[in-house]
This record gives structure tokens, C-alpha cells and sequence, in this order.
């Protein structure tokens, strides 16, 4: 399934029909239907889509920190040789943060506000190897503040994290993930605090990060910027299922899915001003995601749509290649199919 | 709507009438830390800052977090006086008088749609407040106008008694943008209006912003940290840095001929959706300055790729070519030939 076949590294995480169920009063909520991609080292997949797509959802169920109403199906997820759908949380805790790092949104409330910085990132790193003294501990934190470009790192390691700004905030969690090189980062959308020009910083050290450790990276975001410029594998989601997947030059260059289509309509391009006319939207709202899924979750907001959509299941299919995606249209139709075989239009 | 997107843009105000708003060298001082007794270290928020704009015509304000964008809001909104300087709206001078008097005139439009609206109060009445607040027509009479501004604004009816925390997040934006409305000020300022949205939404808000724009003949100061939906939105932008407008004009003229080394920055950090170009470089150095101790000269120069050795010495003036404003010494004429 990964689109790259020239990397010979073998996926460091397969993901195959994964689903995620979440208990509400009115039934069951399907937050995440049928997700299968895989990462191999130094690779980056970005997951893409709205709020409330099932982004976030599908990268706590790899880290198992769903709530408690949730339930996590899956073929396969597999990890190291573990199943990470399978396995006991005992041993899932082993590997959170220490084979497994995340990165989330807001550093601000993710990390303690009571204990200094040096603490933090000490803990991570105490609590995986078993016998390291304080001392060491306190080295690789300090290695590690330097290596993800804070200066004075000896000094920042005795602040809190309230004396940081955002940029920094967020090295400091990129270097207590590093803390114990972990072989895939999740990122959840890791820069939509921060300003343009950190933003693109942070992108960098990233980058770079995972050529020297040789880690996959899964990234969370729903900047089509951010998306093209990092990715090498893209999938795009829509109301919990992959709509589109494929290499970042074929989503970009041919988006075969309308919603893909609509929301790189969305985005003000360089050289258009609103003298030019308007920006393309999509029009209404994700539907409910409770109950029975049946057609097409995107139907109803999609100028495309046929009698057809409404029915069964659609299931994802190559539009070229390794590129799929889940449409009953040709890939980047801009007409519905002409009606045929009598059925009322 | 795209009938009215081919219609023309409305008629830029004559010479006879006065500017929509302006703004005289206007400066926020605070005072941080220390005794009270003692007046503290003094930080220059917004620092001599002149900004003018006509009727029906949006600016936009950029700028890093810190840079004093928002306080610049909140003096034009009245929301905290100016230590020093004066607004003027509409040819009327508006420094240090009543905040309803502003309210009038000048309303926001806030970023966070889930923070701006009461949760304990009705769509209909959340729209309505503003009426209420001054004194303006019947009780009939307003209820009459709030269901107008919400079908202007693409607001069904029937959510009038409806809650915020019962519509989606476009929903409330243009809740926000309503209420904003329904006093029919001449100026809105507009903080991140939609740096909280989805994409998709986000374009259905600049849409409606710029319909009605064209429909009420109204003035934008717009802030914004995502250049290319400021591309889009204005007419005029101005860029800020450490309190002071480095370079100001219009937009396309900015955009596409970045003067300012900062603003080159700036406008290359943009990611633009085209896979296989990778993440550019912007030589911007690493952290902003501390404001509380800014440093010499040109404040840009420890980040600047072009600094030569008077910027850490000598500040910068500012130079006015018609429209455009650049404060660097690299595009003043007796720098350059020293």
C-alpha cells in the first residue's frame, strides 16, 4: 500500500482496517471506518481533513489513549512486532513514548506547569531505562535541548515551562520525544499555535530529526500547505474514512476525490485578491456519524452526486497506481456520470 | 452571491470626504513589573504607528505574535486609550472619549467564536444586545432587525432562540459578524476572524465578509497572521514588527515586490500547496526580541540577512514613496551612497 517502492526499509507500522467505535446515547458513533496505510522510516504520512474527520481519534487509538466508550477494531496494526490492537496495556505502556513518541497541538497544555523542564524530560527517560542515574538523564535532556536548537540548554532546564515562548515550548516536547529515539513520531497538528516563521522552523527540525534518527513520522493537520510541503505519502479523510491516499505529487497534481478537489478550492492562492472573484467553499456540514453508514459520507455536499451515491458500500479504488480513492466517479470527474441503464435520474 | 461577485467594487471615496479612519503616531506604553510606586520597565506595544484608510476599503495588519497587532485593535476599538497619538474616524477625532461613542462606529469581530458569545443567552438575543445597549428603535422593531441581519448573514430563523453551544463553528462566526453589524457601524475590526475555522468554512466566512463589504459600503481593518488569506482579503497591508508599520501598501504591490528583508521573510514562509518543492529557507535566525529591551537601531537588524553596520546603530526613517511606507536603510537613498 505505501506509495514509495524505491525506499527498501521495511514499514516500521502497518495500520490495516482499523476501526473506531465510540458508545453515545444514541448508538454507536463510527469515528473511524476502515483505515489501512502504513509508514516506513524517515517517511512522512499526513493525515488531512476538517475537524471532526477522525484525525485526531485515529492517532490516539495508535497511542491506545482513547476514552473509555471507545472500541478499537482492527485486521492488523502492527508495530515492532506487537499488535498494537491486541496487546496487553501494560505492554502498550512500555511502548508509549518510548518506541511510540507524540507531539500534540498546544505545548502549553501538554506539558506540567509545576515541574521545571529538566524534570520533565528526565522523567521520560527514567521511566524507560531501568537503572539510568539522574545524571544521565539530565546529560541526554541536556544534548537533546541543544540538539533541537535551544541555546543556553544547562539554564532552560531548570525553568518552568510558563517562561518559554511557543516556539521553544514546542522544541522542548519535540526533545522530550526524542528522549528515548522512538522509532515513529506522531504529530498532531504541531504548528497550528505558532506563527509563519516558526512554523516553517519547526517543519525543518523535524525534517532533519528524522533523517538522523531514521524515525517514520505520522502528521495531523488541515493545512494543505503544511501537507504538501512535508509529505510524502497523503491521506485525506472525510467523516472517519480515508477518501483519498497517495503519494503528495498525485493528490496535489491529480486529486481525484471532489472533496479533495473542493478543499484545495478553498484555499486562497498567491495572486488571487477578492476583486477576482470569490473562493470556492463547500457548501453544508459533516454529516452524523451515528448509526449505520450507508453510500457515501460526502454526498451531500457534493455538487457530483448521483442516485448511486446513496447506496451500499463504496470501497476505496486505485485511481492510478498506489493512488486511491473512494468515489463512484472517474478520478477528477467534474461532471456525474451520465444516467444510464434506465435508472430515474 | 456570484451575481454579486461581478459587480463592480464600490466607488473609492472623493477628495470632499474624509477618511474612513486614521490614526496620528499613535503609541501603547505599558509599564511591566516593579513596584507601582516605582512605574516600572516600560514596554512600547505600539509605537508611533500612522495608518489611514478610505471608506469600503480593507486593511490588513501583519505580523508576528508580540508585534503589537492586537493592541493596535484595541486602541481602535477604544477598549484601552493611547499613551500618545490620535484616532480619527471619519474625519472626527475619537481619542479618549466615551466607549459607547466608539462602540457606534467602530466593532469587532473576534477570533474564537466558542470564547466571543455568551453561552447563557439566545442567538436572538446575543444579536440584539447592541440595540438594547443603544437605545436604538422598539422592542418590535428590533426583533424585526435582527431577523433581517440574520438572513443576511446566512443565519436560518429558526435558530434565533437557539444557544451558541448549539451551532458549529461557521455558525457562531457569523453570529459574531451579525451582532457586529446590527448598529451599522462604519469600521470593523476584524482579529483572526477565521485562524479558529476549517478550511472549508474559513472560505465561506471571507466570502460573506467581502459581500458585505460591498452591500453595507463598510471599512475592514483586518488582522491576520495567514498571508495568503490576507492576499485575498485587502487592499492595503500594513507589516509590524516590535510596535512599528516596516513597510505599508497595497497589497499586491507588497506581496508581490516585498521590499522589507522582514517582509521577504515573511512572505516566504508561506507554504503554498505544491508538493516536491520541500520547506523553504528563511534565514530569520531563531526567537523574537525581547520588546522589553529592543534592540538598537533598526530593530529587524539581529535577524536581518542584509544588515550592514550602521543598522544596529542608526534607526531607520521612514520613507513614503505615494502609498508605500518602507522603514529600512537599505531603500534610503543617503544610506545606501554612505
Amino acid at each position: 500500500m505505501s506509495g514509495l517502492s524505491s525506499s527498501s526499509d521495511a514499514p516500521v507500522l502497518v495500520v490495516d482496517g482499523m476501526n473506531v467505535d465510540i458508545a453515545v446515547p444514541a448508538g454507536a458513533l463510527h469515528a473511524v471506518s476502515d483505515v489501512s496505510f502504513s509508514v516506513r522510516p524517515k517517511e512522512t504520512l499526513c493525515l488531512v481533513g476538517e475537524s471532526g474527520c477522525g484525525k485526531t481519534i485515529t492517532s490516539l487509538a495508535l497511542m491506545r489513549l482513547l476514552p473509555r466508550t471507545a472500541t478499537l477494531t482492527a485486521r492488523k496494526i502492527a508495530f515492532e512486532g506487537h499488535d498494537l490492537a491486541k496487546i496487553s496495556e501494560r505492554e502498550m505502556a512500555r511502548l508509549r513514548g518510548y518506541r511510540i513518541g507524540m507531539i500534540f497541538q498546544d505545548p502549553m497544555t501538554s506539558l506540567n506547569p509545576v515541574y521545571t523542564i529538566g524534570n520533565q524530560l528526565e522523567e521520560v527517560y527514567l521511566r524507560h531505562h531501568r537503572g539510568a542515574s539522574r545524571k544521565q538523564a539530565r546529560e541526554r535532556a541536556e544534548y537533546l535541548l541543544s540538539r533541537v536548537g535551544i541555546i543556553n540548554a544547562g539554564q532552560r532546564l531548570g525553568q518552568f515551562p510558563h517562561q518559554l515562548s511557543g516556539g521553544l515550548r514546542q522544541r522542548m516536547m519535540i526533545a522530550m520525544m526524542l528522549m528515548c529515539e522512538p522509532a515513529l513520531i506522531i504529530a498532531d497538528e504541531p504548528t497550528t499555535a505558532l506563527d509563519v516563521t516558526v512554523q516553517v522552523q519547526i517543519l525543518q527540525l523535524l525534517r532533519g530529526l528524522q533523517d538522523e534518527f531514521n524515525m517514520a513520522m505520522i502528521l495531523i493537520t488541515h493545512n494543505l500547505g503544511v501537507v504538501a510541503r512535508t509529505a510524502d505519502q497523503v491521506a485525506v479523510m472525510y467523516a472517519g474514512r480515508v477518501v483519498e491516499q497517495g503519494s503528495a505529487e498525485d493528490v496535489f497534481h491529480n486529486p481525484a476525490h471532489p472533496y479533495t478537489r473542493g478543499l484545495m478550492e478553498c484555499m486562497p492562492k498567491h495572486g488571487q485578491a477578492a476583486s477576482m472573484g470569490r473562493l470556492g467553499s463547500i457548501p453544508g456540514i459533516v454529516p452524523s456519524l451515528v448509526g449505520n453508514q450507508r453510500g457515501c459520507s460526502f454526498r451531500n455536499r457534493c455538487s457530483l452526486q448521483m442516485p448511486s451515491c446513496h447506496e451500499g458500500q463504496i470501497d476505496l479504488r486505485p485511481a492510478r497506481g498506489d493512488h486511491l480513492y473512494r468515489c463512484l466517479l472517474e478520478p477528477g470527474a467534474t461532471k456525474p456520470r451520465p444516467v444510464s441503464l434506465g435508472s430515474a435520474a | 452571491m456570484s451575481a454579486l461577485a461581478m459587480k463592480e467594487r464600490p466607488q473609492v471615496a472623493t477628495a470632499t470626504e474624509p477618511l474612513a479612519f486614521e490614526t496620528r503616531d499613535l503609541s501603547k506604553v505599558f509599564h511591566i513589573g516593579r513596584k507601582w510606586y516605582a512605574g516600572g520597565q516600560p514596554l512600547r506595544a505600539v509605537d508611533g504607528v500612522s495608518l489611514s484608510l478610505r471608506r469600503g476599503e480593507v486593511l490588513a495588519i501583519v505580523g508576528e505574535s508580540g508585534c503589537g497587532k492586537t493592541t493596535l485593535s484595541r486602541m481602535m476599538l477604544g477598549l484601552q486609550p493611547p499613551s500618545s497619538g490620535e484616532i480619527f474616524v471619519g474625519g472626527e477625532p475619537l481619542t479618549n472619549v466615551d466607549r459607547k461613542v466608539f462602540a457606534r462606529r467602530v466593532q469587532p469581530v473576534f477570533q474564537d467564536p466558542y470564547s466571543s458569545l455568551n453561552p447563557r443567552k439566545t442567538i436572538g438575543e446575543i444579536i440584539r444586545d447592541p440595540l438594547l445597549i443603544h437605545n436604538i428603535g422598539t422592542a418590535k422593531e428590533q426583533v424585526a432587525e435582527v431577523e433581517a441581519m440574520m438572513e443576511r448573514v446566512g443565519l436560518a430563523r429558526r435558530l434565533i432562540h437557539s444557544y451558541p453551544s448549539q451551532l458549529s463553528g461557521g455558525q457562531r462566526q457569523r453570529v459574531a459578524i451579525a451582532r457586529a453589524l446590527i448598529i451599522k457601524p462604519e469600521i470593523i475590526i476584524c482579529d483572526e476572524p477565521t485562524s479558529a475555522l476549517d478550511v472549508s468554512v474559513q472560505a465561506q466566512i471571507l466570502n460573506l465578509l467581502q459581500s458585505l463589504r460591498e452591500q453595507m459600503n463598510l471599512t475592514y481593518l483586518f488582522i491576520s497572521h495567514d498571508l495568503s488569506v490576507v492576499e485575498y482579503m485587502s487592499d492595503y497591508v500594513a507589516v509590524m514588527y516590535l510596535g512599528r508599520i516596516v513597510e505599508a501598501g497595497p497589497t499586491a504591490e507588497v506581496m508581490n515586490a516585498p521590499r522589507h528583508p522582514y517582509t521577504r521573510a515573511l512572505m516566504k514562509s508561506i507554504l503554498t500547496p505544491e508538493p516536491g518543492l520541500g520547506l523553504p529557507d528563511i534565514h530569520l535566525g531563531r526567537g523574537f526580541p525581547d520588546p522589553l529591551n529592543p534592540p538598537s537601531g533598526c530593530r529587524f537588524h539581529p535577524r536581518c540577512i542584509d544588515a550592514m553596520d550602521k543598522c544596529s546603530s542608526v534607526v531607520p526613517r521612514t520613507l513614503t514613496d505615494g502609498e508605500k511606507i518602507i522603514e529600512c536603510h537599505l531603500h534610503d537613498p543617503d544610506m545606501a551612497k554612505a
